[in-house]
C-alpha cells in the first residue's frame, strides 16, 4: 500500500505494538499450546472464525502472528500464515486450491523440491502440472486449460538463476482468470514485491535470506487479497469450490463470501493447519523475527558483495564461465535489470577450469566459505553439485537441468570482501593444481 | 444470499447462519466504497448471537450487481426495498460512516421500521474535501490508498491486528476495489450532499447509540459528539487506540457495546 511505512521500517517494527501491561519492546515469545477462553462462548466464536485470536498453537499463536503481519505488510499482501517450511508454504496453498482433475501450469526452472511436489507427488491425488520453460510465453498461454486452477513459477530460478518476465506471465494468467503464484525467496520483499507486478499469492522459504542467520526452518504464504476467487466454470459451476462454495464445517462458511480478500489466508488457516498441522514454532517465528529487522541492511551488502565477487570470479584464470543475472551475457540480463533494479539475488554459479576434479578440490579448499546446501544465510555457502546432491545424476540429465561437471553453486555471504576473495582465490589455485594432477586442465 | 432489488442482484451476508423466523433483524450499512467486508468481525458474531443479519453490499459494491446509487435518499430508500426483499418487517440499524447518513434517512422515510440504531464512525453531517472527490473520478486507487490511510488508526499502520496475520491497510484497499470504481465517487458525492441529517436525528424517537474513535482522522470524534448531542435519548461511547475503521480495528470493544445495545434496543421495544 503506497501509504504504508517504508521496508526499513516496517521489517522492524509491523506487526507488533508493544502490550500496554508490560510494554515488551522486544516481540514475546508465546510458548504455549493453547489460550485460556474467557467463557463457553468466546471458545466457540473463536472456533466458528466469529472473531480473532487463538485457541491453539497448531492454527494461531501471538508470536507467529507478529511473523506473518510483518511478512504480509512487507510484501504489501493482505494476510499472511507462516508455516513450518517453504515446502509446507507451497504444499498448504496447492492442496486448498486443487482437487483431484485439476491442473496446475508451471514454468519450468524450479527448485527441485517444488518440481517434485508438482511432479511426482500431485499425480498421486489426481493433480497434473504442466511444465513450460518461462520463457517460452506462447507454451505458457496454451498449457492453461479450462481445469487449470493456477499458474505456479520462481522469480529467480535454481540453479540456472533464469529471471522471470512475470508481468507478461501475470498478463497470461490475468486474461485466463487464473492466479499467479510465485515462491519469492530467491528475492525477498527487498529485491522484489512480486504483489506490485500482478502476482497474487507469494510463497517464500523463510530459511534462506529473510531469516539470514541459517538457524531456523521456515516458510510463509502471503495472500496478495487481488484476485476474484468468485469466478465460474463452462458450466457455471464454481471454479475455485473451496474457496467459493460451502466449506465442510463452520456450518457451510463460504470464505469468498465472509472473507473476502483474505479468503485463501482463511481457508488454509481453517483446513491446512487443523488438518495438516504444518505448524512453527513460536520460538522459530522469533528467531525469523530477528533476521527480518536487518533483512534491508543484509540485502544491500549481499548485493554489494555478489557485484564484487563477480568481478574478480569473472577475472579469474582458473574460471572458465560465470553466470548471473547481472552480467550482460545472461539470457535474462535486460529483464533482471528491468524488474530487478535492486540486484538480481545473492546466487552465482560459476564454472572451474578441469571439471568434476577441479570443482570437488575448490570446495575442499575453502576455508572462510562453507561447503553445504543452503542458500541466504549471513555466511558464504558453496557446493558442487556433480560431486554431491547430483552425483548419482548422468552428465546428459544434468546438461538438461542447467548443470554441469564443473559448476560451483555459490551463495554470497556478508564478510569481509577482502577475505572472500583471498579464500577464493586460494581455493582456486588449489582446484587448478588438481585439474593438472588429474590431467584434465581445459 | 443474493436476492433482487429494483431489477439487480444483490448480496447480502447472513453471517454464515440462515434466517429464522422470531428472530430480530440487524441491518449492517457500510461506508464510502466499502462493503459488507467492513464486518467480518461483527456479522457472523450477531448471527450466531440469534440475530438476523443482513450486511449488504450497495449496488456495485463488493458483490452486488448494478450502477451506484447517488444520494443518501435514495440509498435509503434502497435499504428499505432490500429489507422488504429479505423479508424483514423491521430491524436495528448498525450503520459505518456514510452508512450512519443512510440509516438516519431511513428512520426518516420509514420511521415504523427502524427499531434502533447504533452509529459507528459517523455524524450527522460528512463534508468531504472536493479534491477526494476529483481524484475518486480519476484515480480511483489512489483514492483508495488515501481513504484507506486516513481510516486507520496508528496499531492499524504498525499491522497490529486482532485476526491473526492479517493487514488493515492491504486488506481495506483490496475490499475498495471488489467494487465498480464509480461506487466511491457516488458515496462520496452523496455524503458531500446531504443535508437532512440534524432534523432526522434531533426527531429520533428510537433507541440510538454512537461510537466514536479517539483517532479518527475521515468522521473526526468532535463531528459524532455532536450527533450524539442532537438526538433526544442516545449514549456515546469513544474507543481509544482506534481510527475510522472501529469495526475491524476495535472488534472486540465494538462487539461488547452492539450486544448491550442490541439487548437493551429488544428491551425497550418490550416495554
Amino acid at each position: 500500500m503506497e501509504k504504508d511505512f517504508k521496508l526499513e521500517t516496517l521489517a522492524l517494527h509491523a506487526g507488533h505494538v508493544p502490550d500496554p501491561e508490560h510494554g515488551s519492546r522486544a516481540v514475546p515469545i508465546h510458548q504455549t499450546t493453547s489460550y485460556v477462553f474467557r467463557d463457553a462462548r468466546h471458545a466457540a466464536a473463536l472456533y466458528n472464525m466469529e472473531e480473532g485470536g487463538h485457541l491453539y498453537t497448531r492454527i494461531s499463536n501471538p508470536t507467529i502472528a507478529v511473523l506473518e503481519q510483518r511478512l504480509a505488510a512487507m510484501e504489501g499482501g493482505a494476510a499472511c500464515v507462516a508455516v513450518s517450511s517453504g515446502m509446507a508454504a507451497l504444499h498448504a496453498v496447492t492442496t486448498m486450491l486443487v482437487s483431484a482433475g485439476d491442473h496446475i501450469v508451471s514454468t519450468a526452472q524450479l527448485y527441485g523440491a517444488n518440481i517434485n511436489l508438482l511432479k511426482n507427488t500431485m499425480p498421486r491425488f489426481g493433480v497434473e502440472t504442466s511444465f513450460v520453460h518461462g520463457r517460452d510465453l506462447d507454451g505458457l498461454k496454451a498449457a492453461i486449460r479450462e481445469n487449470t486452477k493456477f499458474l505456479f513459477c520462481e522469480m529467480i530460478g535454481n540453479p540456472g538463476l533464469d529471471v522471470l518476465d512475470v508481468e507478461a506471465v501475470a498478463r497470461i494468467a490475468g486474461e485466463a482468470g487464473i492466479p499467479l503464484i510465485m515462491d519469492a525467496t530467491f528475492c525477498t520483499p527487498y529485491l522484489f514485491k512480486p504483489l506490485d507486478h500482478g502476482v497474487n499469492v507469494v510463497v517464500h522459504s523463510l530459511t534462506k535470506w529473510l531469516g539470514g542467520h541459517g538457524t531456523t526452518i521456515g516458510g510463509a504464504i502471503i495472500d496478495g487479497g487481488n484476485f476474484n476467487w468468485g469466478g465460474k466454470n463452462a458450466d457455471g459451476s464454481e471454479k475455485w469450490p473451496t474457496l467459493a462454495a460451502p466449506h465442510y464445517a463452520l456450518d457451510g462458511i463460504v470464505f469468498w463470501e465472509e472473507f473476502g480478500p483474505i479468503a485463501l489466508s482463511a481457508r488454509i488457516r481453517a483446513e491446512a493447519m487443523y488438518n495438516f498441522g504444518p505448524t512453527l514454532s513460536p520460538m522459530a517465528a522469533f528467531q525469523l523475527l530477528q533476521g527480518i529487522e536487518t533483512l534491508p541492511l543484509r540485502m544491500e551488502r549481499h548485493m554489494e558483495n555478489t557485484a564484487k565477487l563477480l568481478d574478480f570470479l569473472s577475472a579469474h584464470e582458473a574460471v572458465s564461465w560465470v553466470r548471473h543475472p547481472s552480467l550482460p551475457e545472461h539470457p535474462d540480463h535486460e529483464t533482471a535489470k528491468r524488474l530487478l533494479p535492486k540486484g538480481a539475488g545473492g546466487v552465482i554459479a560459476f564454472g572451474i577450469k578441469g571439471g568434476r576434479a577441479a570443482g570437488a578440490a575448490f570446495i575442499e579448499n575453502v576455508q572462510v566459505a562453507s561447503h553445504l546446501a543452503n542458500v541466504g544465510d549471513a555466511k558464504t555457502l558453496v557446493i558442487h553439485p556433480a560431486s554431491t546432491t547430483h552425483s548419482h545424476i548422468s552428465a546428459e540429465d544434468m546438461k538438461a537441468g542447467g548443470l554441469s561437471d564443473d559448476m560451483i553453486r555459490l551463495s554470497v555471504g556478508l564478510e569481509n570482501f577482502d577475505d572472500l576473495k583471498a579464500d577464493f582465490d586460494r581455493a582456486l589455485k588449489i582446484a587448478a593444481k588438481a585439474a593438472q594432477a588429474a590431467g584434465g586442465m581445459a | 444470499m443474493k436476492v433482487n432489488v429494483d431489477g439487480n442482484e444483490v448480496y447480502f451476508s447472513t453471517g454464515g447462519r440462515a434466517h429464522a423466523d422470531g428472530r430480530p433483524f440487524v441491518m449492517f450499512l457500510h461506508g464510502a466504497g466499502f462493503n459488507h467486508l467492513t464486518w467480518p468481525l461483527q456479522v457472523r458474531a450477531m448471527a450466531y448471537d440469534g440475530y438476523n443479519v443482513i450486511a449488504a453490499d450497495m449496488p456495485g459494491h463488493g458483490l452486488s450487481a448494478g450502477e451506484p446509487i447517488e444520494g443518501i435518499e435514495a440509498q435509503a430508500a434502497w435499504a428499505l426495498k432490500l429489507l422488504d426483499a429479505a423479508g424483514a418487517k423491521d430491524a436495528i440499524l448498525v450503520g459505518h460512516s456514510q452508512g450512519g447518513l443512510i440509516a438516519l434517512e431511513m428512520a426518516s422515510q420509514a420511521p415504523e421500521r427502524v427499531k434502533a440504531i447504533a452509529f459507528v464512525a459517523t455524524a450527522a453531517a460528512i463534508p468531504v474535501n472536493g479534491q477526494l472527490i476529483a481524484q475518486a473520478e480519476k484515480d480511483p486507487h489512489g483514492a483508495y490508498a488515501n481513504m484507506v490511510d486516513w481510516a486507520h488508526g496508528q496499531a492499524a499502520h504498525m499491522h497490529d491486528n486482532t485476526w491473526p496475520g492479517a493487514s488493515h491497510l492491504n486488506y481495506g484497499v483490496h475490499v475498495m476495489e471488489m467494487g465498480n470504481p464509480q461506487a466511491l465517487v457516488a458515496d462520496l458525492k452523496s455524503c458531500a450532499a446531504y443535508e437532512g441529517g440534524e432534523k432526522v436525528a434531533s426527531s429520533l424517537k428510537v433507541p440510538a447509540m454512537v461510537v466514536l474513535a479517539e483517532q479518527d482522522r475521515m468522521t473526526p470524534a468532535k463531528f459524532g459528539r455532536s450527533l450524539a448531542k442532537m438526538i433526544p435519548e442516545c449514549e456515546l461511547h469513544v474507543i481509544g487506540g482506534s481510527g475510522h475503521t472501529i469495526p475491524t480495528e476495535k472488534p472486540r470493544e465494538l462487539n461488547a457495546l452492539l450486544r448491550a445495545f442490541l439487548k437493551r434496543a429488544e428491551a425497550t421495544e418490550a416495554v
